[in-house]
């Protein structure tokens, strides 16, 4: 008997690769399939020790976001076997943690499922977080701590309520540019599901205004002392001021508990328990890659980020809040500045392509144009509007791991938003002039239907599967939303029982389906389980694909029960 | 149960109508919107996928991380072991960023706060001087506004010590004077001979003291257009060199010493300085360009009596190419020495290429005669911007030079010189540059990192910038 022979030496580390590989693709061995409600709440709320506060530094935190970690993904062995897995058909990291049996995120400290899968009136979208009247104007404002540094002086208020505003300004030129935008992105950002500040437009006069005792200031050449009328009125004097000569500013409310600092997008805070999850892991915050590309929301450092110890029902917990939303929209806390949402910081890459290309290659946000006579408006790219292009100002963790999945959840969202809903949300904003307002509403029409088309095409958009009376209905947001013509599109589907640990009895034939709608009688009946053993295959699952002239999608396919007909998970 | 459900219910409907009501347009109203609020939705409801029940209702779940792996627990872990010199290296510096951004003491230091008196650190390397450190004072309103000092101190590896003064004082709304002076030796000073026939094999190496003062007094008549008149006293003496340089100039040409080695040169120079600047003073200017014609003469009051006229033209254009900031730059130069009288002009007075911006494929001082032409032509293009796109930050940059030394007028393109190469131009402000480049000639390819701005000419007496040889 001769020796078994091996593969050739030279080959051996690239079959070793390419197994491996086939088994990243291969992902995850998946838990049991169970007859259980779906999970949409997940118990992170419970009650803790209030947690240390967290301050990182920002030049620290600056350079390891932008150097260090992006290193470490690069040298990750782990990253570059899911990377020849996409070959076959795998993710480049593993999927997000904390998705449920459908693919979506529960409600958590987190994210709050909203236009995502309710309907939400415009109004409601317009209204966002607000939970006051904003600051009351029955008595004067009371400065309550000044910040003088940086282009954009803004201050803190106490109104008569006893609630305090942070109050922020415009860049000199750009009257209505960064609190517009900010107004706008908090609005669709809650109406998307996260956590933020009340943020309105706020217009005043100079008696709304009184400095406090015992507020102190830090002037750029001195040591601190007693803030003074004067220091307020210099500051002012640095404000543009609208056109009735008031001033204008972005009032963002205090929120409620106690801050803890801002959130990593890596790792967890250690002495929080409910924080159980990798934050690069988390979808929401994944997929949030796209909602700020959408909306052009470039500063997304982790100093942008809120966590507040909050007492709720009784049970003291953190909730994750985003904040600062006056840098997107293509508008910059120094003005507008083309490079924002496509090119990081210091970008070595960005830099080392240019040096090799000669100036021969024309960087894309040089061809970006802002409208004519709309100050308002920044460097906000329309109709050469690509999302995978989206760069904040540093790599970010959790940006680095949205999987098409994670990119797919968020373009759903996203889509969800239609023409009205911006319209609404674009007039909290309160532009100075309707021009800007218009364009930004069609700005980020164009944009959110070039995000949906993007993930769409990559991941079948047949969603929201339900039963009722024998039949299962799914939606196809593709053609909902208006990406793709129902006139040219077709569905099918194909059945199989299950077992709980998924194995198939066989598949059907593919039946040609007239509408979104399986009818499950006559596709139950068609599954014939080897050897009649109905009990070992108490799962029925459905795969459904749509052709869009004449190419068939991605398949989706759905578990139901046999025995309830509840949808009890769904794989894409 | 039902019933808490109906009312749910009946307060979603209510939210929702509530909700359709549409706020006024932007226009209308200064804040908006005030109405009463509402809970919005939270999460719970008929969704897309049916009823979603109140977290009190459903059961809830404790999410935790995924497990990871068998095959990818195989390579993580070991990986990070591996890695954790790495992170440790990581942490160390971001530490080290962290004190540096924190400290009291450094940030005063480093502070980039407008201050009117400041001390910064001298630093360079380069072929010939080696490393060298100093300090820098600058003041921008010494005694009054708009006064400004600048006193340099350096020393190098190689021997080149130099301590520089310059005052600039305006004392007019067009006028500018300015008074300097310095004292500069430099242990060695290049050699190869004089002529576009001098041969790389014969560099020697002399030691070169130089002393000058002199003031300058600019005047703007019209917008762009400056009148200068330079008055400088200079000595310059060369010996052999210092230290342990080697070969010397005594023993490479021995019997045929170039003229005035070994002896002081002193003497008074005067000229005057015509130019007209249309270029912005960004760094990085991509239209316009300067032009100037200087002519000054020299009268040497040592026991020689050397008298000789100095003439220079000078032109550079910026021309913005297919990309805004993509730019050609390019440059002129003729430099000649006219004697007046039959002595020679002294070698240490006649022109060189020391300036680093002319025939870069060679060693600083590698040729010197009575005349010099040089054509310079730059390709520029930003690779990276601070923090937008007009700030300062990095240029890549193609360059090529072609001229030579003469002797006479009609044989200045006999012999002429090609160098060629490219570098990175660091903008840290409008009137800072740090080059680093690579030049290539026929004879050897050189590396030179400069901190200077590109094709600088206009600095002079205030900069500390050694007047001789003749500029």
């Amino acid at each position: 008997m001769g020796a078994t022979r091996l593969p050739n030496a030279r080959w051996r580390p690239g079959a070793l690769v390419a197994a491996v590989a086939i088994l990243a693709a291969a992902g995850y061995a998946d838990p049991p399939l169970r007859d259980a409600p779906i999970i949409w709440h997940v118990d992170d709320r419970r009650d803790i020790p209030p947690p240390a506060p967290r301050d990182p530094h920002g030049l620290r935190a600056g350079i390891d976001a932008m150097f260090f970690r992006p290193t470490g993904r690069m040298f990750n062995p782990a990253r570059w076997v899911r990377r020849v897995g996409t070959l076959f058909g795998g993710d480049h990291v593993a999927h997000a943690s904390n998705v449920n049996s459908l693919d979506e995120v529960p409600n958590s400290s987190w994210f709050t499922n909203r236009i995502g899968l309710f309907r939400v009136s415009p109004g409601e979208a317009a209204r966002g977080p607000l939970t006051s009247l904003g600051p009351d104007r029955s008595g004067q404002w009371t400065v309550v701590r000044a910040k003088t540094e940086g282009v954009t002086p803004g201050f803190n208020i106490r109104d008569a309520r006893g609630d305090v505003y942070v109050i922020k300004f415009d860049p000199p030129g750009h009257l209505g540019m960064a609190t517009g935008a900010g107004v706008i992105s908090g609005r669709i950002l809650h109406t998307i599901g996260y956590n933020v500040p009340e943020d309105r437009v706020v217009h005043f006069d100079r008696d709304q205004l009184v400095v406090g005792s015992d507020v102190t200031i830090t002037p750029p050449d001195g040591p601190p002392r007693p803030m003074t009328e004067q220091d307020l009125d210099d500051i002012l004097s640095r404000v543009e001021r609208s056109a009735n000569d008031r001033w204008r500013a972005l009032a963002s409310k205090f929120l409620s508990g106690t801050p803890i600092g801002p959130f990593d997008w890596r790792g967890r805070r250690k002495d929080d328990p409910n924080d159980r999850i990798d934050h690069e892991d988390r979808r929401e915050l994944r997929g949030l890659r796209m909602f700020a590309a959408w909306i052009c929301h470039f500063d997304t450092k982790q100093g942008n980020t809120l966590d507040m110890y909050v007492d709720e029902g009784g049970r003291r917990f953190v909730r994750h809040y985003l904040i600062d939303f006056a840098s997107t929209l293509g508008a910059g806390a120094l003005g507008p500045v083309a490079t924002h949402c496509l090119e990081y910081d210091s970008d070595v890459g960005m830099t080392i392509g240019r040096a090799l290309a000669l100036g021969l290659w024309e960087d894309p946000w040089r061809r970006i144009e802002r409208p004519d006579g709309l100050a308002e408006i920044g460097y906000f790219e329309t109709d050469a509007f690509y999302p995978m292009a989206f760069k904040p100002l540093q790599p970010n963790s959790a940006f680095a791991n949205m999987t098409d999945r994670d990119g797919y959840w968020a373009a759903k969202i996203i889509s969800a938003f239609t023409d009205e809903h911006l319209e609404a949300i674009v007039a909290t904003g309160s532009y100075p002039s309707p021009e800007a307002a218009e364009w930004i509403v069609r700005a980020l029409g164009i944009r959110r239907d070039a995000i949906a088309r993007y993930f769409f095409d990559r991941v079948a958009p047949l969603d929201f599967f339900t039963t009722d009376d024998g039949v299962l209905r799914f939606h196809d947001l593709g053609v909902e939303r208006g990406i793709y013509s129902a006139a040219t599109t077709l569905y099918r589907a194909r059945a199989a029982a299950v077992t709980r640990e998924r194995v198939r009895s066989g598949w059907t034939s593919w039946l040609s389906l007239d509408d979104t709608l399986v009818n499950l009688s006559a596709t139950n009946s068609l599954v014939a389980p080897p050897g009649g053993d109905t009990g070992r295959y108490p799962f029925l699952a459905v795969e459904v694909q749509a052709s869009r002239q004449g190419r068939w999608s991605e398949s989706v396919v759905v578990y139901l029960s046999r025995s309830s007909w509840r949808v009890v998970e769904l794989s894409r | 149960m039902g019933k808490a459900l109906g009312v749910r219910h009946a307060a979603l409907a209510l939210v929702i109508g509530l909700a359709a009501i549409r706020p006024a347009p932007a226009q209308e109203r200064p804040d908006a919107p005030d109405t009463l609020v509402q809970e919005t939705v939270s999460g719970v409801g008929v969704s897309y996928w049916g009823f979603i029940p109140p977290a009190e209702d459903s059961s809830l779940a404790v999410l935790s991380n995924r497990r990871m792996p068998v095959w990818e627990s195989i390579l993580v872990y070991p990986y990070r072991v591996i890695a954790f010199p790495f992170r440790l290296l990581a942490d160390g510096v971001g530490a080290t960023v962290e004190f540096a951004a924190e400290n009291p003491t450094l940030r005063r230091l480093f502070a980039f706060k407008p201050r009117a008196f400041v001390v910064t650190p001298d630093f360079g390397i380069s072929t010939q001087s080696g490393t060298s450190v100093g300090v820098l004072f600058r003041h921008s309103a010494l005694l009054a506004p708009g006064n400004e000092l600048r006193l340099r101190l350096s020393t190098s590896t190689q021997g080149d010590q130099r301590l520089t003064l310059g005052l600039r004082f305006p004392v007019s709304a067009h006028g500018l004077l300015t008074i300097g002076g310095g004292l500069r030796d430099r242990a060695n000073t290049r050699f190869f001979g004089v002529g576009p026939d001098a041969v790389a094999t014969d560099e020697s190496l002399f030691r070169t003291r130089s002393a000058w003062a002199g003031a300058a007094y600019r005047q703007t008549p019209l917008p762009n257009v400056s009148l200068e008149g330079t008055v400088l006293l200079s000595r310059i003496s060369t010996d052999e060199p210092g230290g342990d340089f080697r070969p010397s100039i005594v023993d490479q040409f021995a019997g045929r010493l170039p003229s005035g080695f070994g002896t002081g040169t002193t003497g008074i120079s005067a000229g005057v300085t015509l130019t007209h600047e249309d270029a912005p003073t960004t760094g990085r200017p991509a239209h316009g360009g300067i032009r100037r014609v200087r002519a000054s003469h020299f009268w040497g009051t040592s026991d020689d009596e050397t008298r000789f006229w100095s003439f220079r033209a000078e032109a550079q254009q910026f021309f913005r190419l297919w990309f805004p900031a993509n730019v050609l730059a390019l440059r002129a130069v003729v430099a000649w020495l006219e004697p007046v009288g039959d002595r020679d002009i002294p070698f240490q007075r006649l022109t060189t290429n020391d300036d680093p911006d002319l025939l870069r494929g060679y060693q600083d001082f590698r040729w010197r005669d009575r005349g010099l032409v040089a054509f310079s032509a730059e390709y520029r293009w930003p690779i990276w911007a601070f923090s937008s796109p007009d700030s300062h930050g990095l240029d890549f940059y193609l360059l090529g030079d072609i001229g030579q030394v003469f002797d006479e007028f009609d044989s200045m393109t006999d012999d002429l010189t090609v160098s060629y190469g490219a570098g990175i131009r660091v903008l840290i402000s409008n009137d800072f540059v740090v080059r680093f480049e690579y030049a290539r000639s026929d004879e050897r390819g050189m590396w030179r990192l400069q901190a200077k701005q590109v094709f600088q000419f206009t600095r002079g007496l205030f900069h500390g910038r050694d007047p001789a040889p003749e500029r």
